[in-house]
């Protein structure tokens, strides 16, 4: 039970869960793995299938692209990955490698889907952060 | 699931090491437990009929007499005087026997009429051996070798109540021991079939062993604390191989489905256990519910059920969960060792199964009309049930009490071993009350279905004193109070049988009594079971619709399984009630028909019956539903989830049926009802419902199938059963899963914090 509250601590201060109730947040709690992976580790490569959905909740992440590996963005506690392959069903479009020990929530694809659907706080979250990107990416195009 | 299946690859020989020992301290402690069983516990303590044949046992040291000599003669008649010394020689050594608490005879009362047969040729002598069921069935023990037979100008027969019941259980012992023989075989063959190897098909056997042997182990225990019937056994081998199979051949079909997708055996055995694994376990737990249910009602036969079933389901569940994934472990890729064949798989979407379920949800409406206008005209006798005890006639012709006691029928209009007792309760001055006692017996000789009532007072027939008291009338009363005893002109066990107790109950008596006698006793069991039942189908239906719908979170589908599960056994029972009440088959199935049905047998079958369509319904819905998740797709999921279980529940349903019909090669027709009824049971549930209802009405139903409010979504988002999704960041080196979350949990106001980026 420690652990499981442990979770809800952690997850109720990540921005994609902030607008949950306390018994959204149990639910979440209630599916998500907490995982830890070693520095280095290969959370998944470029062009892999999608099979989870992921918050950083401690440590540090590189998402890295193309063939080089060019790295992209550094994500941290409170960051979330993962989601757009589960979306969309189209292979990973990025890699994402622990950079130290990293600690994530792991949520399944099927359980990930069944949260949009059933819990709009989040989904609302999730909108509005990819409408964000996609605000964003838009602007780059337009300079 | 998933740390439990490591758990159990990691520690593989320190389980199978376990389990050995569990199985050798079971035998040895539960191995002996038959000795401890009882034969008994129809009766309930506190119903009318006990607490009279308990008052008439402590007051008066009587009570129906239950041996029976019927002894004809081809010389004369039976007051020749060979023929009644003999009679009255036989009278004697009966109650020179240990058991015999009293006896008497035609001879010893002086040529009472009663006790001559009709032809003047055959005379009874009649016998009593007090106690429970189990000492009645200690006390007759040998006394058939003893009487029956010629003995100088007569021949004797043994019947009565206790031979009725020591032959019955003779014979169910001796026809259960056959059935198994039979069986054994053939299961081999079809296990070897099946499971298509030599080394996977000694799988489900280790399974049953422990399984079986375990169960011996929990009925030794229960017989510390309480009565355990002996027919609590039939229940643990039957169901001990049949879970044992099912259980073994869905965890061994997944394991191999898994090994062909590419995966090595640790990752093939977690991704078992995380759906195979979990949902026997589940599986197990609604069967359990079903047969934990028996433990409303309070006769010792039924509760025996009930923890022979539970201890069984769980044992085969704890043994499919967690021995035989030890078991695979330690095997790897040998399971497929002295395989018969190596049939590559059918590919998704071209099975038989796939086939006939879109066959089906091509055309739903027709398909559910048709079939539940089937069922229903299977069902109709089920209306017209009517419940009884079993008597002698459940017995072949040529059983030797079954013809003693036909003999009676023929000779002896009048039921005297089927006398029923009026037992004054409180106590009762038989002198200042002997007006009141004979106007009582006057009335009571008046109701119809009465012969004779014997009275401290005298004999009383129609309404009238037929004879004045003599020595024998004595032992009606004594200082403290009185009995009288009522002989029946109907059949004890029977329905005018049980219409002369409410008449003699509702005959105003001028003390309290207690009417006690076999018809009593059905009567007052029949009573009891009814008032239960409903607190027993109500426990069924609502635990096993919550632990559906903690599976599927909706409310369509359990509802849809228990009103299929009602379906199918309605249908099961009627034609039940078609062969064994109305006697249809009774030639090619040799049996009597007695226009009865045993009262506890369809209870218990009910109970068997339905956790085992449960447990069918629960391995087909969580394929579908493990469908349904991925694709949203319900005709999909439907045909797909009936594709992949197809083959096991076949199999499996085969299986079963084959273990059950076994059990109708018996010659007690209890036993053939009974293993007919659920070999019938079974297969209805897997290939008429799973074949054509599922489909159909999932098919209609669409996305009202996987509908519920959003309350109960999100309580079953909280409090389901999920599966576990196989997550690939969990194989990486040096992953594990985190005990302790480090660092802070994150930055303070969510709202504020900048929004991530670099999607993937």
């Amino acid at each position: 039970m420690a652990r499981r509250q442990d979770l809800i601590d952690h997850l109720k201060n990540v921005p994609l869960f902030s607008r949950c109730t306390g018994r959204e947040l149990r639910i979440v709690a209630r599916h998500a793995e907490p995982v830890r992976l070693p520095a280095g580790s290969v959370l998944f490569s470029e062009g892999d299938q999608g099979d989870a959905f992921f918050v950083v909740l401690g440590g540090s992440a590189d998402v890295r692209k193309g063939k080089g590996g060019r790295r992209v963005n550094t994500l941290g506690p409170g960051d979330w990955f993962g989601e757009l392959a589960l979306l969309d069903a189209a292979p990973r479009s990025a890699s994402v490698v622990a950079v130290d020990q990293l600690e994530v929530a792991v949520l399944g694809a099927r359980i990930f889907r069944t949260l949009l659907r059933e819990l709009p706080s989040i989904s609302e979250r999730l909108l509005a952060a990819l409408a964000g990107e996609l605000r964003d990416a838009r602007r780059y195009q337009d300079v | 699931m998933r740390r439990l299946g490591r758990f159990l690859i990691r520690r593989r020989w320190f389980v199978l090491a376990g389990a050995l020992v569990f199985l050798v301290v079971a035998g040895a402690l539960g191995g002996s437990v038959e000795k401890r069983l009882s034969a008994g516990g129809f009766n309930e303590g506190s119903a009318e009929s006990s607490r009279g044949a308990a008052l008439l046992e402590e007051r008066f040291h009587t009570g129906t007499p239950n041996v029976l000599l019927l002894v004809e003669t081809e010389e004369g008649d039976v007051d020749a005087p060979a023929v009644a010394e003999v009679g009255r020689r036989l009278t004697d050594e009966l109650a020179a026997e240990p058991a015999i608490a009293e006896a008497y005879s035609y001879w010893s009362l002086g040529g009472a009429a009663p006790l001559r047969g009709s032809d003047g040729r055959s005379a009874l002598v009649l016998g009593r051996i007090p106690g429970n069921e189990d000492q009645v069935r200690e006390g007759i023990e040998g006394m058939a070798e003893r009487y029956e037979g010629e003995d100088g100008p007569v021949t004797v027969g043994v019947g009565g109540a206790a031979e009725v019941f020591r032959a019955i259980s003779e014979q169910a012992k001796s026809d259960l021991q056959k059935a198994e023989a039979l069986s054994l075989p053939a299961t081999l063959v079809l296990l070897l079939l099946v499971f298509g190897g030599v080394v996977a098909a000694g799988l489900p056997l280790v399974v049953a062993a422990l399984a079986v042997v375990g169960t011996l182990l929990v009925l030794r225990l229960f017989t510390a604390v309480t009565d355990v019937s002996i027919f609590a056994l039939n229940l643990t081998t039957a169901m001990g191989l049949g879970l044992a199979i099912d259980y073994s051949l869905f965890i061994v079909s997944r394991y191999r489905e898994e090994l062909r997708a590419g995966k090595d055996v640790e990752a093939a055995l977690v991704r078992t256990m995380q759906t195979a694994g979990r949902t026997i376990a589940f599986s197990a737990l609604t069967v359990a519910v079903s047969l934990a249910s028996l433990l409303v009602f309070p006769m010792a036969y039924l509760r025996s059920f009930a923890y022979a079933g539970t201890g069984v389901v769980a044992l085969a569940g704890i043994g499919a969960v967690i021995v035989l994934p030890a078991l695979l472990a330690v095997l790897g890729r040998r399971i497929d060792r002295f395989a018969l064949r190596h049939r590559p798989p059918t590919p998704v979407g071209q099975g038989v199964w796939h086939r006939v379920a879109v066959a089906v949800m091509r055309r739903p409406l027709p398909v559910i009309v048709v079939v539940v206008a089937l069922l229903l005209v299977l069902g109709g006798p089920f209306l017209r049930i009517e419940l009884g005890l079993p008597d002698d006639r459940v017995l072949t012709e040529d059983a030797p009490v079954r013809r003693v006691n036909d003999e009676l029928r023929r000779l002896f209009p009048n039921n005297e071993a089927g006398a029923l007792s009026v037992v004054a309760e409180g106590d009762v001055d038989i002198d200042a009350r002997a007006e009141d006692i004979t106007d009582y017996a006057t009335r009571l000789s008046e109701v119809d279905g009465v012969a004779r009532v014997d009275a401290v007072t005298g004999f009383f027939a129609d309404g009238a004193l037929q004879a004045p008291a003599i020595e024998l009338s004595e032992r009606y009363g004594n200082d403290e109070s009185t009995w009288l005893s009522v002989v029946p002109s109907v059949e004890p066990l029977s329905a005018e049988g049980e219409a002369l107790v409410a008449d003699l109950r509702a005959v105003p008596a001028p003390f309290d009594v207690l009417v006690a006698g076999d018809s009593a006793d059905l009567v007052d069991a029949k009573e009891t079971l009814f008032a239960r039942l409903p607190i027993a189908l109500g426990i069924i239906a609502v635990l096993t619709f919550v632990l559906l719908f903690l599976m599927v979170g909706s409310l369509l589908v359990p509802a849809k399984a228990l009103i299929l599960n009602l379906l199918s056994l309605s249908a099961t029972f009627g034609a039940m009630v078609w062969v064994f009440q109305d006697g249809h088959l009774s030639g090619v199935l040799d049996f009597t028909p007695t226009g009865v049905i045993d009262v506890f047998t369809p209870i218990l079958m009910f109970c068997v019956a339905f956790g085992l369509s449960m447990d069918y319904e629960v391995f087909l819905l969580s394929r579908i539903k493990e469908e349904y998740d991925v694709e949203r797709d319900n005709e999909h999921a439907v045909a797909v989830g009936l594709e992949r279980t197809g083959r096991i529940v076949t199999a499996a349903a085969l299986l079963l049926a084959l273990v059950f019909i076994a059990f109708a090669t018996s010659e007690v027709s209890v036993v053939k009802l009974i293993g007919l009824g659920l070999a019938l049971a079974v297969l209805v549930d897997a290939f008429v419902i799973r074949a054509t209802l599922v489909p159909a009405l999932m098919r209609l139903a669409g996305r009202a199938n996987w509908w519920a409010p959003p309350r109960l979504r999100r309580l079953h988002l909280r409090w389901g059963i999920y599966e576990d999704e196989p997550l690939s960041v969990l194989d990486l080196p040096g992953a594990e899963r985190a005990r302790h979350l480090g660092g802070s949990p994150g930055p303070n106001d969510p709202e504020e914090a900048e929004w991530p980026a670099g999607r993937t």
